[in-house]
Protein backbone atom coordinates (compact mmCIF):
# COMPACT_ATOMS: atom_id res chain seq x y z
CA UNK A 1 0.00 0.00 0.00
CA UNK A 2 0.96 3.63 -0.32
CA UNK A 3 -0.45 6.82 1.15
CA UNK A 4 -0.88 10.38 0.02
CA UNK A 5 -1.22 12.51 3.16
CA UNK A 6 -2.52 16.05 2.80
CA UNK A 7 -2.26 18.46 5.73
CA UNK A 8 -4.35 21.58 5.19
CA UNK A 9 -3.27 24.52 7.31
CA UNK A 10 -5.98 26.63 8.92
CA UNK A 11 -7.72 28.52 6.06
CA UNK A 12 -8.66 32.20 6.14
CA UNK A 13 -12.39 31.36 6.03
CA UNK A 14 -13.24 28.01 7.63
CA UNK A 15 -16.89 27.95 6.55
CA UNK A 16 -15.97 28.65 2.92
CA UNK A 17 -13.27 25.98 3.06
CA UNK A 18 -15.69 23.41 4.49
CA UNK A 19 -18.39 24.14 1.93
CA UNK A 20 -16.01 24.03 -1.04
CA UNK A 21 -14.20 20.93 0.15
CA UNK A 22 -17.41 19.01 0.60
CA UNK A 23 -19.23 20.18 -2.52
CA UNK A 24 -16.36 20.28 -4.99
CA UNK A 25 -13.00 18.92 -3.90
CA UNK A 26 -14.10 15.52 -2.57
CA UNK A 27 -15.87 14.68 -5.83
CA UNK A 28 -12.83 15.77 -7.87
CA UNK A 29 -10.42 13.77 -5.69
CA UNK A 30 -12.60 10.64 -5.85
CA UNK A 31 -12.05 10.57 -9.62
CA UNK A 32 -8.28 10.10 -9.26
CA UNK A 33 -7.45 6.76 -10.93
CA UNK A 34 -6.18 4.00 -8.61
CA UNK A 35 -7.61 5.56 -5.42
CA UNK A 36 -8.47 2.75 -2.97
CA UNK A 37 -9.54 4.68 0.09
CA UNK A 38 -10.04 8.35 0.99
CA UNK A 39 -10.27 9.32 4.64
CA UNK A 40 -10.48 12.80 6.14
CA UNK A 41 -10.28 14.11 9.68
CA UNK A 42 -13.55 14.73 11.50
CA UNK A 43 -13.37 17.63 13.94
CA UNK A 44 -10.31 19.30 15.42
CA UNK A 45 -6.78 18.11 14.64
CA UNK A 46 -4.79 18.08 17.90
CA UNK A 47 -1.18 17.76 18.95
CA UNK A 48 -0.14 16.44 22.39
CA UNK A 49 0.27 20.11 23.40
CA UNK A 50 -3.16 21.28 22.15
CA UNK A 51 -4.81 22.39 18.89
CA UNK A 52 -2.70 22.02 15.73
CA UNK A 53 -2.12 24.55 12.93
CA UNK A 54 -3.53 21.83 10.68
CA UNK A 55 -7.25 22.30 9.98
CA UNK A 56 -7.99 19.16 7.96
CA UNK A 57 -6.11 16.01 7.07
CA UNK A 58 -6.78 13.71 4.12
CA UNK A 59 -5.23 10.27 3.77
CA UNK A 60 -5.61 8.72 0.32
CA UNK A 61 -4.59 5.09 -0.10
CA UNK A 62 -3.28 3.58 -3.35
CA UNK A 63 -1.56 0.32 -4.27
CA UNK A 64 1.94 1.79 -4.49
CA UNK A 65 3.93 5.02 -4.66
CA UNK A 66 4.19 4.53 -8.42
CA UNK A 67 0.37 4.40 -8.58
CA UNK A 68 0.16 7.71 -6.68
CA UNK A 69 2.68 9.35 -8.97
CA UNK A 70 0.95 8.20 -12.14
CA UNK A 71 -2.45 9.13 -10.67
CA UNK A 72 -1.28 12.66 -9.91
CA UNK A 73 0.02 12.88 -13.47
CA UNK A 74 -3.38 11.92 -14.91
CA UNK A 75 -5.95 14.47 -16.06
CA UNK A 76 -8.11 13.71 -12.99
CA UNK A 77 -5.10 14.02 -10.66
CA UNK A 78 -4.11 17.32 -12.23
CA UNK A 79 -7.66 18.60 -11.83
CA UNK A 80 -7.75 17.65 -8.13
CA UNK A 81 -4.27 19.06 -7.43
CA UNK A 82 -5.05 22.22 -9.39
CA UNK A 83 -8.23 22.65 -7.37
CA UNK A 84 -6.23 23.22 -4.14
CA UNK A 85 -5.59 26.82 -5.19
CA UNK A 86 -9.36 27.38 -5.16
CA UNK A 87 -9.87 26.73 -1.44
CA UNK A 88 -6.65 25.86 0.48
CA UNK A 89 -6.11 29.47 1.51
CA UNK A 90 -3.89 28.47 4.47
CA UNK A 91 -1.69 26.27 2.28
CA UNK A 92 -1.33 22.49 2.28
CA UNK A 93 1.53 20.03 2.70
CA UNK A 94 1.44 16.84 0.62
CA UNK A 95 3.46 13.74 1.47
CA UNK A 96 3.47 10.46 -0.42
CA UNK A 97 5.13 7.19 0.48
CA UNK A 98 4.92 3.44 0.33
CA UNK A 99 3.65 2.03 3.62
CA UNK A 100 3.70 -1.26 5.48
CA UNK A 101 2.69 -2.66 8.85
CA UNK A 102 5.27 -1.72 11.52
CA UNK B 1 -30.72 -34.45 -22.04
CA UNK B 2 -33.62 -32.29 -20.98
CA UNK B 3 -33.01 -33.25 -17.36
CA UNK B 4 -29.32 -32.36 -17.48
CA UNK B 5 -30.05 -29.02 -19.12
CA UNK B 6 -32.62 -28.28 -16.46
CA UNK B 7 -30.18 -29.19 -13.74
CA UNK B 8 -27.51 -26.99 -15.26
CA UNK B 9 -29.97 -24.13 -15.60
CA UNK B 10 -30.94 -24.59 -11.99
CA UNK B 11 -27.29 -24.56 -10.90
CA UNK B 12 -26.62 -21.44 -12.96
CA UNK B 13 -29.59 -19.58 -11.57
CA UNK B 14 -28.64 -20.61 -8.02
CA UNK B 15 -25.17 -19.14 -8.58
CA UNK B 16 -26.68 -15.94 -9.99
CA UNK B 17 -29.04 -15.75 -7.04
CA UNK B 18 -26.18 -16.09 -4.56
CA UNK B 19 -24.04 -13.61 -6.48
CA UNK B 20 -26.97 -11.21 -6.64
CA UNK B 21 -27.66 -11.34 -2.93
CA UNK B 22 -23.96 -10.82 -2.13
CA UNK B 23 -23.72 -7.95 -4.63
CA UNK B 24 -26.38 -6.19 -2.56
CA UNK B 25 -24.15 -5.67 0.45
CA UNK B 26 -20.59 -6.97 0.10
CA UNK B 27 -19.03 -4.09 -1.90
CA UNK B 28 -20.63 -1.46 0.34
CA UNK B 29 -19.39 -3.24 3.47
CA UNK B 30 -15.89 -3.57 2.01
CA UNK B 31 -15.69 0.08 0.96
CA UNK B 32 -16.98 1.57 4.21
CA UNK B 33 -14.52 1.81 7.10
CA UNK B 34 -15.29 1.38 10.76
CA UNK B 35 -15.18 4.68 12.66
CA UNK B 36 -11.59 5.34 13.60
CA UNK B 37 -9.08 7.91 14.74
CA UNK B 38 -5.48 8.37 13.67
CA UNK B 39 -2.28 9.38 15.39
CA UNK B 40 0.03 10.64 12.64
CA UNK B 41 3.72 11.00 13.45
CA UNK B 42 6.04 12.80 11.04
CA UNK B 43 9.70 12.27 11.89
CA UNK B 44 12.01 14.90 10.45
CA UNK B 45 15.31 13.73 8.99
CA UNK B 46 17.51 12.57 11.93
CA UNK B 47 21.18 13.36 12.40
CA UNK B 48 22.16 9.69 11.96
CA UNK B 49 19.77 7.75 9.74
CA UNK B 50 21.29 4.32 10.39
CA UNK B 51 21.11 4.81 14.16
CA UNK B 52 17.50 6.02 13.85
CA UNK B 53 16.52 3.01 11.74
CA UNK B 54 18.14 0.51 14.10
CA UNK B 55 16.64 2.05 17.24
CA UNK B 56 13.18 2.51 15.73
CA UNK B 57 12.99 -1.12 14.65
CA UNK B 58 14.54 -2.75 17.72
CA UNK B 59 13.12 -0.55 20.46
CA UNK B 60 10.45 1.93 19.45
CA UNK B 61 8.15 -0.36 17.46
CA UNK B 62 7.89 -2.87 20.33
CA UNK B 63 7.17 -0.01 22.79
CA UNK B 64 4.55 1.67 20.58
CA UNK B 65 2.89 -1.66 19.77
CA UNK B 66 2.05 -1.97 23.49
CA UNK B 67 -0.10 1.19 23.58
CA UNK B 68 -3.58 0.10 24.73
CA UNK B 69 -6.31 0.45 22.12
CA UNK B 70 -3.92 0.43 19.16
CA UNK B 71 -5.64 -1.21 16.16
CA UNK B 72 -3.18 -0.84 13.32
CA UNK B 73 0.33 0.63 13.09
CA UNK B 74 1.68 1.49 9.66
CA UNK B 75 4.97 3.14 8.79
CA UNK B 76 6.40 4.53 5.59
CA UNK B 77 8.77 2.39 3.59
CA UNK B 78 11.48 4.22 1.67
CA UNK B 79 11.56 7.87 0.79
CA UNK B 80 8.76 10.26 1.80
CA UNK B 81 8.14 12.53 -1.19
CA UNK B 82 6.31 15.76 -1.89
CA UNK B 83 5.02 16.61 -5.38
CA UNK B 84 8.17 18.75 -5.76
CA UNK B 85 10.64 16.01 -4.69
CA UNK B 86 12.02 14.53 -1.45
CA UNK B 87 10.55 15.96 1.76
CA UNK B 88 12.16 16.89 5.07
CA UNK B 89 10.20 13.97 6.58
CA UNK B 90 12.28 10.83 7.04
CA UNK B 91 9.62 8.46 8.39
CA UNK B 92 5.87 8.55 8.91
CA UNK B 93 3.84 6.43 11.32
CA UNK B 94 0.04 6.15 11.23
CA UNK B 95 -1.47 4.55 14.32
CA UNK B 96 -5.18 3.76 14.20
CA UNK B 97 -7.47 3.65 17.25
CA UNK B 98 -11.25 3.49 17.70
CA UNK B 99 -11.63 7.22 18.38
CA UNK B 100 -9.80 10.32 19.55
CA UNK B 101 -10.64 9.60 23.20
CA UNK B 102 -8.97 6.18 22.82
CA UNK B 103 -5.82 7.86 21.47
CA UNK B 104 -5.76 10.28 24.39
CA UNK B 105 -6.28 7.47 26.90
CA UNK B 106 -3.66 5.36 25.10
CA UNK B 107 -1.08 8.15 25.28
CA UNK B 108 -1.85 8.80 28.95
CA UNK B 109 -1.35 5.14 29.91
CA UNK B 110 2.05 3.94 31.22
CA UNK B 111 2.69 2.22 27.86
CA UNK B 112 1.77 5.42 25.98
CA UNK B 113 4.00 7.50 28.23
CA UNK B 114 6.87 5.06 27.69
CA UNK B 115 6.44 5.21 23.89
CA UNK B 116 6.11 9.02 23.83
CA UNK B 117 9.04 9.44 26.22
CA UNK B 118 11.13 7.19 23.99
CA UNK B 119 11.04 9.77 21.13
CA UNK B 120 13.79 11.75 22.84
CA UNK B 121 16.05 8.71 22.52
CA UNK B 122 16.11 8.60 18.71
CA UNK B 123 14.05 11.37 17.05
CA UNK B 124 17.05 13.68 16.69
CA UNK B 125 15.45 15.66 13.85
CA UNK B 126 12.26 16.21 15.84
CA UNK B 127 8.77 14.84 15.21
CA UNK B 128 5.32 16.32 14.67
CA UNK B 129 2.33 14.46 16.14
CA UNK B 130 -1.22 15.00 14.95
CA UNK B 131 -4.30 13.18 16.24
CA UNK B 132 -7.85 13.31 14.95
CA UNK B 133 -11.05 11.38 14.45
CA UNK B 134 -11.36 10.25 10.85
CA UNK B 135 -14.08 9.16 8.47
CA UNK B 136 -14.51 8.24 4.83
CA UNK B 137 -14.57 11.37 2.67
Amino acid sequence: MAKLVVLYKTPKDKAAFDAYYKATHISLAYKIPGLKKYEISDGAVSTPAGPADVYLTAILTFDSLAAIQSALGSAEGQAAAGDLANFASGGADLYMFDSKDA
Amino acid sequence: MATSLTRRDFAASAILLVAGSYAGWTPAQAAESKPAAKLLVLYKTPKDKAAFDAYYKATHIPLASKIPGLRTYEISEGVVNTPAGPSDIYLTAILTFDNLAAIQAGLASPEGQAAAGDLANFATGGADLFMFDSKDA
